[in-house]
């Protein structure tokens, strides 16, 4: 005797787990352009590499011994190869329960998510669930109502340990929202993408507005507006192409550094183009990616982020191979004003550095924190000295070159002025506590009141400081380290890295501990 | 389609007129904010209808500055 009939079983239990919620749901579902769970898996990792753990989970009724019908449980998952490395990947099934959780049977995503803990692996959400056990089914599944516990504290440690990857690839409320934003990377597809802490039923039913789902928690709203979501992609493929890309420039835990990734450029590259990039006119921007483009290895920079907080850029890029993580003002952007959302995605963006051992670099063209109204209503000094603490917190190698301005309270906050940090600047470096303009004005606002022609003598004050802004200045006294010809700045930079990572051979590994952020 | 200000500042320049056909990512105008000039660029390709702002105003965040149609 054999157990061939259990084993056959296992086959046939496995085909049913494969037609998720039906043949009707699943066309539905796809013909919305969306691929159903197990193909969004396949087309996210390396052909073939998928093994799914929990496949027999599911609700089974019976006929005496006699199984009569069987709904697979809605959340697939396991482990996979995505580039060549181990990840562990999970995601919601829309076409059963519409991938609430309380369909996905005995706590398998709860599972999912400590294996990539224990495994020390990144975690991958395909998240595409319309709420967690809120579901009101559940009180008649189980003849009561129910103290809500999501458990949330794996949830939250995990972000010290592991990348953890989210994508919004349908309508995502409650607990699904939750696991969407608390992520290091999170991408939401361009109009069949849509987060919300709940519904517009529940909109609708709760404060009266009618709204639809798209304009309540689209990509325009989360990736654009509330920074939710880092990135918007147009369709799954991209979204699929962008959790590969981000996750190649990061280890697999914070116990391990970044590995070298491919070497594709000359580390010795010179571009011209640095030595005008820089308009003379003061008030004239520049193209900041274009910059950064002549600077880091070609074809190596992801943004992160791009659309939201526009006057900070964040950026992931490699410098002769080496993953480091890229800080940039915007000039085109608020005229590069560290505004509240823009100190939001710094923190952020520096957390991740910091958390997964990536050197910094800063190229700083800091005006100052954003002012008026609006930026005092939006809170601008208190996220901006939580991007100041993100910034002091971090023990990552930080290296900062001042291509232009660095003025003001968020000027200093391009490094920790109390570690050495490698810094450069460019002839174009200007800098102060107030821009000469106006700040003129405001120190010396008597004498010129005062004065027979105060526009004359406020004009021949500028003068004489405009004199004294040259750079030159002020690396005579060794408050600018090193100014250096633009077009160097790559190769010192290839240098710098090869140091920062030789540094980080030494580095205390793991989960960090930052104090309390004010 | 309307055009508005993504942040406060005042409109140091108009580069269209109104019937002028533009492509997207076309410079419309240059508003000046935090004493940067920072061009203001056309979301998509269409004919400009009404400009709603004078060289030299103040605008506020969210602003009209202009209205594109086809």
């Amino acid at each position: 005797m054999t157990w061939q009939p259990e084993v056959d079983e296992i086959e046939r239990r496995k085909q049913l787990a494969y037609q998720l919620g039906g043949q009707e749901r699943v066309e539905r579902h796809q013909s919305q352009g969306k691929l159903t769970i197990r193909d969004r898996i396949e087309a996210l990792v390396d052909a073939g590499s998928f093994r799914e753990r929990g496949v027999l989970a599911g609700r089974a009724e019976y006929e005496g011994d006699e199984l009569k019908s069987f709904i697979p449980s809605n959340y697939v998952m396991g482990l996979a190869t995505l580039d060549g490395r181990r990840v562990v990947v999970g995601g919601d099934d829309f076409t059963v329960r519409g991938g609430a959780a309380d369909g996905a049977v005995g706590g398998k995503s709860g599972h999912a998510e400590r294996m990539a803990r224990e495994m020390r692996l990144p975690m991958v959400r395909l998240v595409d669930g319309t709420g967690g056990g809120g579901s009101v089914r559940t009180i008649d599944n189980i003849g009561r109502t129910y103290v809500p516990g999501s458990s949330w504290e794996g949830i939250t440690s995990m972000m010290a340990e592991v990348p953890v990857i989210a994508a919004a690839m349908g309508s995502v409320a409650g607990i699904g929202a939750a696991r969407v934003a608390a992520s290091h990377f999170s991408v939401i597809i361009r109009g069949t993408g849509q987060v919300f802490t709940a519904g517009p039923p529940v909109v609708e039913r709760g404060i009266g507005v009618k709204v639809e789902k798209e304009e309540l928690g689209g990509a325009q709203i989360h990736a654009r507006k509330s920074g939710v979501c880092d990135n918007e992609a147009e369709d799954e493929a991209d979204a699929f192409r962008q959790i590969r890309a981000f996750l190649s420039y990061l280890p697999d835990n914070t116990w391990r550094l970044p590995e070298r990734g491919p070497v594709q450029d000359a580390p010795d590259r010179r571009d011209e183009e640095l030595l005008s990039v820089i308009p003379r006119d003061r008030r004239r921007p520049h193209n900041a990616r274009r910059l950064l483009e002549h600077i880091f290895d070609r074809g190596s920079l992801f943004e992160v982020g791009r659309y939201f907080g526009r006057a900070v850029i964040t950026m992931l890029g490699r410098l002769d191979g080496y993953p480091v993580a890229i800080l940039a003002n915007d000039p085109m952007a608020v005229g590069g004003s560290l505004d509240a959302d823009g100190s939001i995605k710094m923190a952020k963006f520096v957390d991740l550095a910091d958390t997964f051992n990536l050197p910094v670099v800063n190229l700083v063209d800091q005006p100052g924190f954003m002012i008026g109204i609006a930026a005092e209503e939006a809170g601008t000094i208190k996220w901006g000295v939580r991007a100041m603490a993100a910034v002091n917190q971090a023990t990552v190698p930080w290296a900062s070159v001042i291509i232009r301005r660095a003025y003001g309270v968020a000027g200093a906050a391009h490094q920790n002025q109390d570690r050495w940090n490698y810094r450069i600047a460019w002839p174009s470096g200007d800098w102060g506590s107030l821009p000469i303009e106006g700040g003129v004005q405001a120190a010396y606002r008597r004498d010129i009141e005062a004065a027979e022609d105060p526009d004359a003598y406020r004009a021949e004050l500028e003068a004489k400081f405009n004199a004294m802004r040259s750079p030159f200045r002020t690396a005579e006294a060794f408050n600018i380290e090193e100014i250096v010809d633009p077009r160097d700045t790559r190769p010192l930079l290839v240098a710098w890295t090869h140091d920062a990572y030789r540094v980080l051979e030494t580095h205390p590994l793991g989960p960090k501990y930052r104090g309390m952020r004010p | 389609m309307e055009v508005r200000a993504e942040w406060p500042g005042v409109i140091a320049e108009i580069r269209v007129s109104v019937g002028d056909r533009v492509s997207a990512e076309d410079e419309l105008l240059v508003l000046e904010s935090m004493k940067m000039l920072t061009p203001v660029l056309s979301p998509a390709a269409g004919a400009v209808q009404h400009i709603a702002v004078e060289q030299g105003q103040f605008v506020d965040e969210g602003a009209l500055l202009l209205r594109l149609g086809d």
